[in-house]
């Protein structure tokens, strides 16, 4: 074919007519593809002068008037550049040839390279172009809404916080986080990478693509590599600055002093008797502010034919929206990528990040009366900030008197302190910050060395060492004070020293042979990791002095309670894995892998120690077949694509250590004193773990059916695809028959299906100097629980002092809601009705129903860009539909804590009320683990408003730049929701995932200013 | 040439690699390998397992939230805790009889393990000590065999009491008999006696006061008779068998005799750390201070029962930190005042009125219910048997306060009543041996000699004497009167605001700042439930009618 368009461009230019004339001519044509079908939105360019400039019409017709001697450049995405000369001719047709090198896009793998058309598994790629340009500091968030059914879930907005991944929803009881590969390393987060670094992102996700990494790819692999040196012999030095404000976006509409008394009053507490009829405190504007974050990133690439040469250093400084300075990352990654070709038939290279970062963050999530966040939403509206020393309250005064150590402003003032009897487990958000100095330095080296030996044609052998360490030193200062009896705190010290090292050694062969149509390719090869963890850490709670220059362990007072605790963990595995493919003509591939894995004896008894993994693949390429000819033109289709594929994933992080047996444990606290004063003896006695040597890895099995088509030359790409993924011999702790003296057993028992379907959808065009492009992506995600993990149902999180609201039960989805249904509400008295579900009169734990859960339902995400001259734009967001959250902010227990405005201002009040949502305000607990306490957390977040410029070449050049382009971005400025409290996109989230349906208060994502700077040389 | 040198290099590499499996053998650290210990057990390692079986005891059966569950479920003892909402350990449930197969009492975990759990645990602890063990003809090491006896008697005595039939735990349990059924009790009870009747043999026989505190209250024969004859008694009662209530007698009889015991003149003095090993005591929780590595020896008991000081102002002899749970019953203070008398030395050692506490000193002008605050579950007394007194609290600063103060697990008096009890069940109290045991109770408290013995002295003075020690809810089970005194179980709420404005009057809400929701006495408890999980796991375990 291609021959063919070669023999007919020559023809063309041996037609062409031999006079010229410097004056200007009207010349027109058609532009088609090489099967003669016209293509539209081609840039016809003249050369030397880019404003004059002509696009194709629907006919693939154009029209154009220069000087008769000019050249004009035919430009289109996805076919090669044509540079024609016009020596004076006034027709030229043009056939574009498709770039060959675009069509032959190549995806990685696990333990390999695959062309895209070759794919015969669910892969999203997502490349370089998806990420620059992007405000975020991690490259996680980068991810977000760039491919169907990846989620990233934030328990946190806070700086220097990790989100995690989702592929396909959550399938276990356990944490469900993909297993991440960055250019072959396994790593434990992503965070740590700078999205510029980043090459491209691959994410397998269904089981086949997976299944090479065996025992650990249940819950999808993340294949991420970075850049290596661009082709260029002339090099780049370039320098990125993005600098951005940050604020929350969404505040919640709390009680203000007096709806607050009111409410307090209807249910039965009298905070009016502590209130001064004029203090009205808004905690969030006390506490909240605006965050700075900076970002510089420095780099350079250069390549020759024998080596590539990548360099980047970036610092970010980021100190987030609390007031003051409790909640600040700061950051440096080295990025080192190099490779040099030695000789023909051996390249080595090396990749390394180093990453330098120091992180303070405040307390979140941990029930109300223990994080900052918590106490900012529930503590009472009628408290002031701070007293006036000159006129303290009587109870101030008495709390003085009596010894209290009061907690105070940075100006000697005393914090507001809640005088309501019951708040003394409830502190000040202040108090909640500066009670706890903690800080986090970390060092790590991540990166791989490796050789790539080319001994034959079509054979690779790759050996590759990977390595991680780094060290992490916590110090953690706790102040003193005294607030109330109750409300005490010791000053204490504890620091923490961490190690850990790990390294894998893979030893791996690539053959690739093509015999006339067909291609075959076979790969195998053999893994070993290993990791060391270390721990120090020390506690104190009397120091020489507690001036902050003591703060160290080094000073502490030898006193009864000082405590030491360390120790190392190792960890190994071994893996044997392959890979056979064939394909024929370009129309049908095969694709099978395996792997065997093998865990030490931390995890898996020896007998049992073994699991393998098989999957299997295959692919159709419609559009490369005869008969297809006909449609391919009726529907402008240009590829089509089927794929199928099954296999067999593991999940052994889901398994904790030496679950399978039993073992007698030497331990202080478990022994007892046989005098009268001291000799207290070690106590040795049985974990209390039935054994069960059977136990072993979870295991997924999971069908996708997947079509991949363009169109209208390839500016239009659809690709559906279909999975059904049950989960099974989920790993759970269960009740041991008591009578064996045994009171626990892990067992592999339940079964979880996950089943969705994923869309991707993408057009792009140029329309002369203008292009534009707009993806979107949508996935639904359908959860259930098939088996429980054992009769009934078990318990997830629990509303502090109140009851267990998130189950894991056969026929619901995972950690679904089970609350009290309000019924209504008894008009004359304004009392919840709860629904009585098995009709005994009494409403207890048996009427409790599904009530919502923490997944959506479907999530989905889309991309615009836009491209005019130097202008650039990008529009993106994301959401999540489908989704409920439990406004937990109340303990069962202090029911005089703030909380929703909404829940006075939309309440029955009185008999008279009308059109009211909540009943009367009450203290029983059962409110809160009702209905009445869940919403919608549904959300549509417009992520990312982008404008740059670019200035022109002829201008940068001469001041003797390559590029320049300057941007601002609005990120995660617009929140759609119906959600009342801060974030609905941040959420609880254990490790165990059964708190993702309750909002118990998180650091809410911020919204951002961004102002950017690139520049290259 | 070089080339084919570098790949087999590396194939041997790889071949070498995969060879080290040994690698892949990691063993656990911090752990002691199970049969070679046992089989090499020396004294000294057969003391760290005898040490871990009373650790697992006392906080199994013993344990504080155990006890606060027995005690409120009882008609002495209601539920308290800051508000009445503030019971997530359904407390609530128990006080007005709402349990449920699937509360934590059952079903566990409050503490790691269930009661249930602990139960077998311990018993399991014990039989690896009597049968992993290997016989020898130490005298140390047949003393700790016949305490593992002891301890697993009593176990297995108190998993009785409450549940009647659990399952028989008399050796290990392997994979093909580990789902015991409901065991029988009068196959039990005979395996109990018998353990407890080998114990005391074995066990040495020391007088309380004085030497007790040498062993830091290990077991001893005494405590082994003492707890044959509370079981005889029990299964005699409970299954109306007088041949066991005899058996209980000669074993409660030698206690008597062997003057190795006494009551301590005081009875306000018990609970504290001055009646520590005193001869009163003869088994008892050692909660001394541990030495260099204090390790609390003692469950925070004093803190679940002691004065909430959101609500109320503390004086200065107690710590003002209590989380007020488990407070005394209108019944339990009604029956009191007529069976003791409010000015009476034992009314005061067991209740503290609100009058008594507000003559007490005070840090400040301050005293009384807060403003604006009342006590929930209160009438104006409080259980003086577990007060936070300062001067028995642990040396330890910090934010938990444990006290010094041992916990007797069985004393005198209360063997002097089962004597009475046994005595007059038996044979009538024939030689009036039994009645001269009561009296012997009621002198200490300065309460006239009685000239008969009825059934309801017995019961009477056991409730006055044993309140809050776990007694009072087996005792209504077995003499078959719960029925009658949990008749209106958790129909009412009092909550206490203190004095009413400008008097002495108490000022008591009932049922309107928070409301009963009980529904008085269901026949579902004359036999506690057992737990929803443990049925789940043992499907040959029956659980008991109605529940």
């Amino acid at each position: 074919m291609k021959k063919n368009v070669r023999i007919l461009c020559t023809l063309l230019l041996l037609a062409m007519p031999l006079f010229a004339d410097a004056q200007n001519i009207s010349v027109n044509g058609t532009v088609k593809d090489v099967h003669g079908v016209p293509v539209t939105g081609v840039s016809v360019v003249q050369v030397g002068n880019t404003a004059n400039s002509a696009v194709t019409d629907l006919d693939g017709k154009y029209d154009i008037s220069v000087p008769e001697n000019s050249t004009l450049d035919f430009i289109f995405l996805g076919f090669r550049t044509q540079s024609i000369a016009v020596s004076g001719r006034q027709v030229i047709d043009v056939v574009l040839e498709e770039d060959a090198v675009l069509l032959e896009e190549t995806v990685v793998i696990g333990y390999g390279i695959q062309k895209k058309s070759d794919l015969t598994g669910s892969v999203a790629s997502i490349k370089e172009s998806d990420l620059s340009n992007r405000s975020s500091v991690s490259a996680v968030e980068a991810l977000q809404g760039k491919a169907a059914g990846v989620q990233i879930v934030n328990a946190s907005g806070a700086p220097g916080s990790e989100p995690s991944i989702q592929i396909r929803g959550y399938s276990s009881n356990s944490s469900t986080t993909p297993l991440i590969i960055v250019d072959g390393l396994k790593v434990d987060n992503m965070n740590y990478l700078d999205p510029e670094s980043i090459s491209s992102v691959e994410v397998l996700k269904d089981a086949a693509s997976a299944a090479i990494y065996g025992i650990e790819a249940g819950n999808g692999v993340i294949l991420v590599t970075t850049k290596s040196g661009k082709n260029s012999e002339k090099g780049r030095v370039f320098y990125n600055f993005m600098s951005s404000t940050q604020s929350a976006s969404h505040l919640p509409k709390l009680m203000d002093a007096k709806t607050y008394v009111e409410y307090q009053e209807l249910q039965g507490n009298n905070s009016r008797s502590f209130w001064d009829g004029k203090t009205d405190t808004y905690w969030p504007d006390y506490m909240l502010e605006k965050g700075q974050a900076i970002r510089h990133t420095v780099g350079l690439e250069g390549s020759n034919e024998k080596s590539n040469l990548y360099i980047s250093l970036t610092y970010i400084g980021n100190n987030g929206i609390i007031a003051g300075d409790k909640d600040v990352m700061k950051r440096l990654t080295g990025q080192i990528n190099a490779d040099y070709k030695i000789k023909k038939w051996l390249t080595v290279g090396t990749n390394n990040s180093i990453q330098k970062s120091m992180l303070r963050s405040v307390s979140e999530m941990q029930g109300i009366n223990a994080s900052l966040l918590g106490s900012m939403l529930v503590f009472d509206p009628i408290v002031p900030w701070t007293y006036d020393n000159n006129n303290l309250p009587e109870f101030v005064k008495k709390k003085l008197d009596s010894g209290m150590e009061l907690p105070r402003d940075a100006d000697g003032n005393i914090y507001g302190i809640s005088s309501q009897n019951i708040g003394s487990l409830i502190y000040h958000p202040a108090v909640m910050r500066d009670r706890n100095d903690s800080q986090t330095d970390m060092f790590n080296l991540r990166g791989i060395l490796y050789a790539n030996l080319t001994p034959v044609k079509g054979l690779v052998i790759t050996s590759r060492l990977g390595y991680r360490a780094g060290y992490s030193q916590q110090s953690s200062y706790n102040h003193a004070y005294r607030i109330s009896d109750i409300g005490v705190q010791d000053m204490s010290l504890v620091g923490t020293s961490r190690n850990n090292l790990f390294y894998q050694w893979e030893n791996f062969a690539n053959y690739n042979k093509s015999i006339k149509k067909h291609n075959l390719q076979a790969m195998a090869g053999f893994s070993f990791q290993k990791s060391h963890n270390d721990y120090t850490q020390g506690t104190t709670y009397v120091l020489t002095d507690n001036a902050e220059n003591y703060r160290y362990l080094s000073y502490a007072t030898n006193d009864s309670r000082m405590a030491v605790a360390g120790v190392s963990t190792d960890r190994v595995t071994m893996s044997y894995f392959g890979r056979l493919g064939w394909s024929y003509d370009n129309r049908y591939m095969i694709q099978g892998n395996f792997r065997a894995d093998a865990y030490d004896t931390s995890k898996l008894d020896p007998s049992n120690r073994w699991g393998y993994f098989p999957s299997v693949s295959v692919g159709w390429t419609l559009t490369n077949e005869q008969f297809m000819k006909s449609v391919k033109d009726a529907l402008k289709l240009t590829f089509m694509k089927f794929r199928a594929s099954y296999g067999v994933n593991g999940n052994v992080n889901a398994m904790g250590d030496y679950q399978y047996s039993d073992v007698l444990v030497a331990s202080n606290s478990n022994g007892y004193n046989f005098t009268d004063y001291t000799g207290r003896i070690v106590g040795v006695s049985p974990s209390g773990v039935l054994p069960n040597p059977k136990i072993k890895w979870e295991t997924s099995v999971q069908l996708d059916l997947g079509l991949d088509m363009r169109f209208l030359n390839e500016r239009l790409a659809i690709s559906i695809d279909w999975y059904n993924k049950n989960t099974n011999d989920l790993i759970t702790s269960t009740t041991a028959p008591a009578n064996t003296g045994s009171t626990t057993t892990y067992i592999n028992a339940g079964k979880v299906n996950n089943h969705g379907t994923e869309f991707e959808v993408s057009w792009k065009e140029n329309v002369g100097d203008f292009s534009y492009s707009v993806s979107g992506n949508l996935a639904t995600l359908h959860n259930k629980v098939l088996e429980g993990t054992q009769v009934g149902r078990v318990a997830g999180y629990t509303v502090h002092t109140a009851e267990a609201v998130t189950y894991f039960e056969a026929g619901y989805p995972l950690w679904y809601l089970r609350l009290y249904e309000v019924q209504g509400v008894d008009q004359e008295t304004g009392a919840v009705i709860y629904a009585d579900h098995n009709g005994d009169n009494i409403i207890n734990d048996e009427d409790r129903i599904y009530a919502g859960k923490g997944m959506p339902d479907f999530t989905y995400g889309f991309t615009i860009n836009m491209a005019y001259k130097g202008f650039d734009f990008t529009l993106y967001g994301t959401g999540a539909q489908g989704v409920d959250r439990l406004y937990s902010m109340t303990r069962a227990d202090n029911t005089t804590g703030n909380t929703l405005a909404e829940f006075y201002t939309d309440a029955w009040q009185n008999p008279q009320s009308t059109g009211y949502r909540h009943p009367k305000p009450t203290t029983d607990t059962k409110i809160l683990c009702s209905t009445d306490r869940m919403f919608d957390a549904s959300f549509f977040k417009i992520k990312q408003i982008q404008l740059g410029y670019s200035l022109p070449k002829n201008i940068v050049s001469k001041i003797k730049m390559g590029d320049l382009r300057i941007y601002v971005s609005l990120d995660d400025w617009i929140t759609f929701t119906k959600y009342p409290g801060l974030d609905p996109e941040v959420g609880l989230y254990g490790s165990a995932t059964n708190g993702l349906a309750v909002d118990t208060g998180s650091y809410p994502i911020s919204k951002k200013l961004v102002f950017g700077l690139n520049v290259s040389f | 040439m070089k080339k084919s040198i570098i790949f087999a290099s590396l194939l041997l590499l790889t071949f070498y690699l995969s060879s080290c499996t040994k690698e892949l053998n990691n063993p656990r650290k911090g752990a002691t390998d199970f049969d070679s210990f046992y089989e090499n057990a020396t004294v000294e390692d057969a003391e760290k397992l005898i040490a871990a079986s009373y650790n697992i005891y006392f906080s199994g059966p013993e344990e504080v939230q155990v006890q606060n569950f027995f005690e409120i479920i009882s008609d002495d003892i209601t539920c308290g805790g800051g508000k009445y909402a503030d019971n997530a350990n359904r407390y609530r449930n128990a006080d007005e009889l709402t349990c449920q197969p699937s509360d934590w009492i059952f079903h566990g975990p409050r503490r790691g393990y269930s009661l249930y759990q602990s139960i077998y645990k311990c018993i399991y602890q014990c039989n690896l000590i009597i049968d992993k063990i290997p016989e020898t003809d130490d005298t140390e090491m047949k003393r700790i065999k016949a305490e593992a006896m002891f301890l697993r008697a009593v176990s297995l005595f108190e998993g009785m009491r409450v549940w009647h039939d659990p399952p028989f735990a008399d050796h290990i349990y392997t994979s093909e008999d580990m789902l015991a059924p409901n065991g029988d009790p009068a196959v039990m009870i005979d395996w109990i006696l018998s353990n407890l009747s080998e114990a005391a043999n074995i066990l040495p026989s020391v007088p309380a006061k004085g030497q007790q505190s040498v062993i830091g209250g290990r077991a001893t024969s005494g405590a082994a008779l003492a707890f044959y004859g509370k079981a005889a008694l029990w299964y005699g009662t409970q299954y109306n068998n007088v041949e066991y209530v005899k058996k209980a007698i000669d074993p409660l009889n030698s206690i008597i005799k062997s003057n190795l015991y006494d009551l301590v003149p005081n009875p306000q003095d018990l609970f504290r750390v001055k009646t520590d090993f005193c001869e009163e005591y003869i088994f008892e929780r050692n909660c001394a201070e541990t030495g260099s590595d204090k390790t609390m020896q003692n469950d925070n008991r004093q803190t679940w029962r002691s004065f909430q000081a959101d609500n109320v102002y503390v004086p200065k002899a107690f710590k003002g930190y209590g989380w007020g749970f488990c407070n005394p019953s209108v019944e339990f203070i009604e029956f009191l005042k007529q069976h003791d008398g409010e000015d009476n030395i034992r009314f005061q050692a067991k209740l503290m009125s609100y009058d008594q506490l507000m003559d007490m000193e005070y840090a400040d002008q301050n005293k009384g219910i807060k403003p604006g605050a009342y006590y929930t579950n209160h009438v104006g007394y409080w259980n003086a048997t577990a007060l936070m007194w300062d001067e028995d609290l642990y040396t330890e600063t910090g934010n938990n306060f444990y006290s010094r103060a041992n916990n007797p697990i069985i004393r005198f008096a209360e063997v002097l009543l089962m004597y009475a009890e046994a005595q007059f069940v038996a044979n009538g109290d024939s030689d009036g041996s039994g009645l001269a045991a009561l009296n012997r109770v009621r002198q200490r408290s300065q309460h006239p000699t009685l000239s008969t013995l009825t059934l309801q002295n017995i019961i009477d003075e056991r409730r006055a004497e044993l309140f809050s020690e776990n007694e009072r809810w087996f005792d209504i089970i077995r003499w078959k009167i719960a029925d009658k005194v949990l008749e209106n179980a958790g129909k009412k709420r009092y909550s206490f605001l203190g004095y009413k404005e400008g008097t002495k009057e108490y000022n008591i809400d009932v049922n309107g700042i928070s409301k009963g929701e009980g529904n008085g006495w269901d026949d579902k408890y004359w036999q506690l439930p057992f737990g929803d999980n443990e049925l789940q796991a043992n499907p040959n375990l029956k659980q008991h009618t109605g529940w």
